[in-house]
């Protein structure tokens, strides 16, 4: 996959909408800043709220489903160093809230991208906080403090991560609730791993296995491993230290945090893609049938008195 | 009686059934957003716990020109982009394939600046979806990459302009549950979410609450087309609706035309660009369009605007002079720019009214309500409401003048709302954001779709309690 693709192929890490109106409070003057309320949500039913309580404080709030699960893998200071200063008292409803004084934001516009980019990128911080745990572990080949990991970061479905000094397993339990998806997927997945293994160009790619069956890394575990219902397959991906190297951490942790979403948004092109064939055929199968229909279509027809009317046209 | 006749109507047992339901709830108060700080922003009308529960609802409004898009509850859209896709040619031959081509296109701006390299097309044309594999490739850019959301897990409220055929709407909720597997649809009428808007907007800003009888007229200027479309209790009186062939992108053409005679140092490559910035930024309505000569005559220092700009690296500088008011003025006196069309907007709206049942008329002249983009311009409300009131105030001098009768004086309202360029999403947000319980019981659901298939979406629910959209 050539970079120049990447805008279209790959999810981006950060909300847009969240993204945007932060900026236009942080980069404005006092005097011109307008208040805003906005409440938006993101995949895997992280919901944002956007806010101003009073003319000096811009407020960012999360909710995460399985923020209490995450806050315990990581550890509770953790989000209090990730967002120094900022933390707050969580909004009724939601799992994490941040509290921005407008009045010591950065002036210049390089610190004040970063923070926008950093406050966009919360659902990604968030529920990746423990790849980001285990991948810092990794990249100075140490074991991160707990020997398993698992995210139930959807109502159904988990993610593990098995972590050890050469390696880290992150394994997938996917789901689909649709028949016409779950073969989609299944079909994608099935490429995924196969391309990996045969070609060249991805020899060094983090390798891929999909199994029905748990990966050996998890029955090692013993865990109570359920199947969702609907159930696709396990998807497990070795991330390795070279996977990480350079500044690829931030990147790495967005595409493995994002995969659901990002295998849900390939499905549903594909789909897409399907019905654009379907119609195109339709059309053409069409055009054949008109081809076919007889010349003469109207035979004069008469009623039982003997008058007639015309038909059609 | 008034005999709803339109594609949207619903069968008239709704209405029966639908008056029985309970009293009113009270109108919702938006949340107005000053320009400036002006203190903490009244409370959600959305509880908490409500929200809590469920996703807020994704409400698109697809123009012709821009699509509205953002999350219900919300006053304000999330994005508005231009309603345009760029998709490369072989993106259709699938021989030519060597990867992931179905992927390979852009959406609203970020198609717009890669003109050069893709065949940037308009999927709606005049309101109605013309082409839809390019529609389904941008709702999908629209969910994942703009709102980011999971379809299954949120309500979609769309809209379509009055006249729709029951067959795109048909395709349309095929696309959206075939494709997306939204986990709910509702299809709402554009002048009908308008309308409520701006009721909302107008009662919020006298203090009282909305009335909950949608009655008015609604004048929707887009970038296409101008439509008149009466509405009367929340049915859109289908036989009645009028169109104007003038709209935001005449206006456009029309101040390029006027600009390029005069100003030799106007870009040839994307006048039309030009001009349209210099519409949004200068243009205006004017009482009277020979006194306004005047005053650009007697003073042209203070009226005429430099307007400067870049093309390729090259700075050039244009005057901004009459067209800051003759480009909107087409509205009111057409033949200035097409001596072929004479029927100004005013003598329109009239018109439509007096067509429209006679015991909805002084509802519908009360009430006249704007949306869309080309209403935008400084005055064009009062201008409206001026024209109208004496096309009006004529006719009944003219009936007291017959019959020695003094008729009951008939009330002119125009409402502008600073809203007026997003209306209709606006309309749609609080039908699914502070209306979410009403709009739960009239959403289309999934099990509904295969359980019935697309025909669900032919006949719409009744919807703001006892009324039908």
């Amino acid at each position: 996959m050539s970079a120049s693709l990447d805008g279209r192929i790959h999810l981006e890490p950060g909300h847009r909408a969240v993204g945007e109106s932060v900026a236009a409070r942080v980069k404005t003057a006092a005097g011109k800043r307008e208040a805003v309320k906005v409440e938006c949500s993101d995949f895997d039913g992280v919901r944002y709220k956007v806010e101003m309580p009073d003319k000096y404080t811009l407020c960012v709030s999360i909710f995460v489903r399985n923020f209490p699960e995450i806050k315990d893998l990581v550890g509770d200071k953790y989000f209090q160093e990730l967002y120094k200063g900022m933390c707050s008292t969580p909004e009724p409803g939601y799992s994490l809230t941040l509290k921005i004084p407008l009045n010591s934001s950065p002036d210049n516009n390089v610190e004040a991208d970063a923070l926008v980019r950093q406050l966009s990128c919360m659902k990604r911080d968030v529920v990746g906080a423990p790849f980001c745990v285990c991948f810092g572990a990794l990249q100075e080949s140490k074991r991160p403090p707990r020997a398993h990991y698992v995210i139930n970061y959807r109502p159904t479905e988990s993610m593990y991560i098995v972590p050890s000094t050469e390696l880290c397993v992150v394994v997938y339990a996917i789901a689909f609730e649709d028949p016409i998806e779950q073969a989609i997927a299944k079909v994608f997945l099935q490429e995924i791993e196969s391309s990996r293994k045969q070609s060249r160009d991805l020899a060094t790619a983090p390798s891929v296995t999909y199994t029905h069956e748990p990966p050996h890394e998890l029955k090692m575990l013993k865990l109570d491993v359920k199947t969702p219902p609907n159930f696709v397959g396990f998807l497990s991906l070795a991330i390795s230290k070279r996977n990480l190297e350079g500044d690829k951490l931030q990147k790495v942790i967005t595409l493995v945090e994002g995969y659901r979403s990002f295998l849900m948004y390939h499905v549903q092109g594909t789909k897409s893609q399907l019905h654009t064939r379907i119609r195109s055929r339709c059309t053409n199968w069409l055009q054949v049938l008109n081809r076919a229909m007889p010349e003469k279509l109207s035979v004069e027809k008469k009623t039982i008195t003997g008058r007639t009317f015309k038909r059609g046209v | 009686m008034l005999q709803p006749s339109t594609t949207s109507s619903s069968p008239p047992s709704h209405r029966i059934s639908s008056s029985a339901s309970p009293a009113f709830a009270p109108a919702p108060a938006i949340r107005l957003l000053a320009t400036k700080y002006v203190g903490p922003l009244p409370p959600l009308i959305v509880s908490p716990q409500e929200s809590m529960g469920d996703a807020p609802a994704v409400v698109i409004d697809n123009g012709t020109g821009f699509t509205k898009m953002g999350y219900a509850g919300n006053s304000e859209p999330s994005f508005i982009v231009p309603t345009v896709i760029g998709t490369k040619d072989t993106s259709n031959n699938r021989r030519e394939w060597k990867g992931i081509e179905d992927m390979d296109f852009w959406i609203g701006d970020e198609a717009n600046d890669r003109s050069g390299e893709y065949n940037v097309a308009n999927p709606i044309r005049a309101g109605q979806i013309e082409n839809w594999d390019h529609m389904e490739r941008y709702w999908q850019r629209c969910i994942y990459k703009y709102l980011r959301c999971e379809p299954e897990e949120h309500l979609f409220l769309l809209t379509e302009p009055p006249m729709n055929t029951p067959e795109n709407r048909e395709l349309t909720a095929e696309v959206m549950f075939e494709t997306f597997n939204v986990k709910g649809l509702y299809i709402a009428v554009q002048a009908v979410l308008a309308l409520r808007a701006s009721m909302v907007v107008a009662a919020a800003a006298n203090g009282t609450s909305a009335d909950r009888m949608l009655t008015g007229t609604v004048v929707d200027a887009g970038d296409g087309v101008t439509h008149i479309i009466p509405v009367a209790d929340g049915y859109v009186i289908g036989s009645c609706i009028k169109h104007i062939p003038i709209a935001g992108k005449k206006i456009t053409q029309f101040i390029q035309d006027l600009m390029r005679e005069r100003e030799p140092n106007l870009p040839r490559s994307d006048a039309m660009e030009v001009a349209r910035r210099i519409k949004e930024q200068y243009c205006y309505c004017c009482p009277d369009m020979a006194k306004e000569f005047r005053k650009y005559d007697d003073d042209p220092a203070k009226w005429i605007k430099q307007h400067v700009g870049e093309t390729r690296g090259q700075r050039w500088e244009v005057d901004v002079a009459y067209e800051r008011f003759l480009g909107p003025e087409i509205f009111f006196n057409p033949e200035i720019s097409n001596p072929d069309y004479t029927m100004s907007l005013p003598d329109m709206i009239d018109k439509t009214i007096q067509q429209s049942p006679i015991d909805t008329r002084r509802g519908l002249y009360e009430n006249i309500c704007l949306s869309g983009g080309s209403t935008m311009f400084k005055d064009f409300g009062r201008r409206l409401e001026r024209g109208i009131k004496r096309v009006v105030n004529e006719r009944l001098r003219k009936s007291e003048e017959l019959s020695g009768h003094k008729p009951a004086p008939v009330d002119v309202n125009v409402i502008s709302h600073p809203f007026q360029r997003f209306a209709v999403w606006l309309g749609g947000s609080i039908l699914a954001g502070d209306d979410r319980s009403e709009f739960d019981k009239v959403v289309h659901t999934r099990e509904q779709y295969e359980e019935i298939g697309p025909s669900i979406v032919r006949h719409n629910n009744p919807v703001f309690s006892g009324i039908t959209l």
